[in-house]
């Protein structure tokens, strides 16, 4: 199998080469156990709407669609006249973090600007659509764009994160698997980092988030009485072997690395409700209610960080 | 067990015709015409065909007036064909157009425009005119009256109980943005009476182009993908699809209505239906409103709303109006009814004949809920005959008696005998003739 390598980071098969310069896989996280309670009511009477709590990018056409590869709309937030502009830059998972840096660009007083396109990696590789067996060639000269931006914007602060559960193909038109998939991740992450970090004065990867069993809206209707019912075992919300080669790949490119994990699940099950709030609105996104919530934690991860 | 669904109106609207219209060239002033006094609109001029010495020339264009304030819903149907702002000079008695200079089949393509604040349709011989010039005997004694209840003002010369919030997407076909608002804007004053306390209505006017923003709103969210699908696949003549409705929602109870079309579309290759989808919709808002102003609790099952709101009630008596009010004359509402009617009358073979009364007043009770997809598509064209009967014989003041009756009464059986004193039966009986006789008229 042939070896890729990225700064200090190897993968080859399971074995990493240099395994004195490459931190320790991180260790699958042990929780307490989630008590359980029922949906709150005032949960429960608005679950209906909790599949459109989302950020307001969308609704402002900010999020570029699959077959489109740009748009017309501004994407700035925030303080539109502050002389500092902190970027968003990835796909929908990205946007999930908007609502947090939405919330900490307005208390900082800084200008937002939202660069985010569906199903669109932010990693320099071809993005594949597995639903219709599709390369989505509008990515790639989005993509394109937006780092071009990002490179003219100057930011303070990019914060870039992206779905792991992203599909791509070699150079052929291969659909990839297993370490050629990630590797493939990696060269490309390693290309848009490098490219963000000329221009951003700090950049910021934040790993992606835990997923959530489908659908847990429906579930929560059906189960009113038991949100540990509709919980997601640690082991299928967190993919450790992910979080780790993330970590390395910061480290590798000397970005910022958060960790987002245990500011949504601190309990096996992970609970679908925090603080009254509906987490996902499906399995991999999260409500922009609770999203909003993730701006302190996310603001303690790097302020210490910052340049 | 729970259900997600949202028990809403959805006026969905499709034709697998693809005959693309080749448009008449520009008119240029000086350039030669065949038809005296005909009148053209390009680039926002009117240019009208003119005698200059022994010769039929385009005059030089006038620009097309902006719209005037509307106080009707709706223009009066106009007594003689009226060109497009056909400006001077008053045409003599030979050179005025003939009854067949506007003519056009109700089985024909049926192509609009969009001329300053008018509706124009294209009559056969190629030129779009502004009126129709049928007079009222030309039709149904009770169409007739149906579009007369309708378009008599209803005194409502603003809408001050119903606040109109727009998100236009930038992608949005700009031949149609103005025109769309302007029909919201009259159904808004024509409900604007039946509104007891102010209301909000969000209107969206969307495109495939904007899968990602509809996301966030559920309604949207729940019926439109399957248009963009078939908008991208470019394979059938866009359309307008449009929903309405006006129910609680987690920031309070307020109306969403939405017009969805391709962002490419052409007014001469689209769907005939286009003009009255807004109206129609609007319908929606207001059946809504009073059947829940009371407190009344949303019907957990599609069966037991039906029980409440039949649906040939539901999408007919939207249709009856936005027909009705939807097209600048009698004529135009009537071919668009009779179209719509046509083409149930072709596709309806596997699912009911409409051969006999009998076959008829089957179909009037198969369409009262959503027994099938076929009664379901059928329950409009058929509706819209039963509530324009209703209308063109009890008025339109029975139809607000009957629709205020939704917000009180247990069943529609009581809201048809307080409304117009027929039993549930009766009413049907008497649709049914009136719909059969309809359908022998067109198959003649």
């Amino acid at each position: 199998m042939a070896a890729l390598i990225i700064g200090s980071l190897l993968l080859s098969g399971t074995a990493h080469a240099d395994t004195t310069m490459t931190p320790a896989p991180i260790p699958a996280y042990q929780f307490p156990p989630l008590i359980d309670a029922p949906v709150p009511d005032a949960l429960e009477a608005n679950l209906d709407a909790a599949t459109a709590d989302m950020p307001k990018p969308y609704k402002d056409r900010c999020h570029v669609q699959q077959n489109l590869t740009s748009t017309t709309a501004s994407c700035l937030y925030g303080n539109l006249s502050s002389k500092t502009t902190i970027v968003l830059f990835g796909d929908s998972h990205a946007l999930s973090w908007f609502p947090a840096i939405e919330k900490l660009a307005i208390a900082k007083k800084w200008r937002l600007l939202s660069l985010t396109m569906s199903s669109c990696w932010p990693a320099t590789i071809p993005a594949w659509n597995s639903t219709t067996n599709l390369l989505m060639t509008n990515c790639a000269i989005w993509r394109k764009n937006a780092l071009a931006q990002i490179s003219k914007t100057k930011p303070y602060i990019t914060f870039v994160t992206g779905t792991r559960g992203f599909a791509t193909t070699d150079a052929s038109g291969n659909v990839l698997a297993g370490d050629a998939k990630t590797n493939a991740w990696l060269t490309g992450m390693t290309m848009t980092l490098t490219s963000i970090k000329k221009a951003s004065k700090n950049t910021i990867l934040i790993s992606d988030t835990p997923t959530s069993e489908p659908p847990v809206i429906d579930c929560l209707y059906f189960s009113p009485d038991s949100i540990a019912y509709c919980g997601t075992p640690v082991a299928t919300a967190i993919d450790t072997n992910w979080l780790t080669i993330e970590r390395d790949l910061a480290a590798s490119v000397k970005v910022t690395w958060v960790n987002p994990t245990e500011w949504i699940c601190n309990t096996d099950p992970c609970s679908p409700i925090s603080n009254g709030a509906l987490i996902y609105r499906d399995g991999g996104h999260l409500t922009a209610t609770f999203a909003l919530q993730l701006e302190k934690p996310l603001w303690g991860a790097i302020a210490g960080q910052l340049s | 067990m729970r259900k997600l669904t949202v028990l809403l109106g959805l006026s969905l609207i499709a034709t697998g015709l693809a005959v693309a219209q080749v448009e008449a060239a520009a008119p240029k002033a000086g350039t030669a015409c065949t038809k005296l006094n005909q009148a053209q609109v390009s680039g926002g001029y009117t240019y009208t065909c003119i005698k200059s010495g022994k010769k039929l020339v385009w005059s030089k264009g006038v620009k097309v007036a902006a719209p005037a304030p509307v106080a009707s819903p709706i223009p009066v149907p106009s007594p003689t064909p009226t060109s497009v702002d056909s400006p001077v000079p008053t045409p003599s008695p030979s050179a005025s157009p003939t009854a067949s200079d506007d003519f056009l089949s109700f089985k024909s393509d049926m192509l609009y425009g969009i001329s300053g604040s008018s509706l124009t349709r294209k009559a056969a011989n190629g030129v779009y005119f502004v009126g129709d010039s049928r007079s009222e005997s030309n039709f149904d004694p009770v169409r007739a009256r149906a579009f007369e209840e309708l378009n008599t003002n209803t005194g409502n010369t603003s809408h001050q109980n119903v606040e109109i919030i727009y998100d236009i997407s930038p992608s949005y076909p700009k031949v149609l943005v103005d025109y769309s608002k302007r029909q919201i804007e009259e159904a808004a004053r024509f409900w604007n009476s039946l509104f007891t306390s102010p209301i909000k209505v969000y209107v969206h006017l969307v495109t495939e182009q904007d899968r990602e923003a509809i996301k966030a709103d559920n309604f949207m969210a729940q019926n439109l993908p399957a248009d963009f699908d078939r908008f991208d696949a470019k394979v059938d003549r866009p359309y307008i699809s449009g929903g309405g409705g006006y129910w609680p929602h987690s920031n309070g109870t307020y109306a969403e209505l939405f017009l969805a079309t391709a962002s490419y579309l052409d007014l001469s290759y689209v769907n005939s239906e286009w003009p009255q989808v807004a109206k129609h919709e609007f319908v929606h808002i207001a059946q809504d409103y009073v059947f829940y102003k009371n407190g009344r609790v949303r019907p957990s099952t599609q069966d037991s709303f039906d029980l409440l709101q039949p649906l040939n009630f539901r999408e007919g008596s939207a249709n009856t109006i936005g027909y009705l009010t939807g097209f600048n004359n009698l004529g135009w509402a009537s071919d668009a009814l009779d179209w719509r009617l046509w083409e149930t009358l072709k596709n309806s073979s596997g699912w009911n004949s409409l051969a006999t009364l009998a076959d008829v007043r089957t179909a009037v009770e198969l369409t009262a809920n959503h027994s099938s997809q076929a009664a379901f598509d059928a329950a409009y064209p058929i509706g819209a005959l039963m509530y324009e009967w209703l209308i063109g014989t009890y008025g339109l003041s029975a139809y607000f008696k009957l629709l205020n009756s939704l917000s009180t009464q247990s069943s529609f059986e009581d809201d048809l005998k307080s409304a117009i004193g027929l039993t549930k039966d009766e009413f049907y009986d008497q649709t049914s003739a009136y719909i059969f006789k309809n359908i022998q008229r067109i198959r003649s």
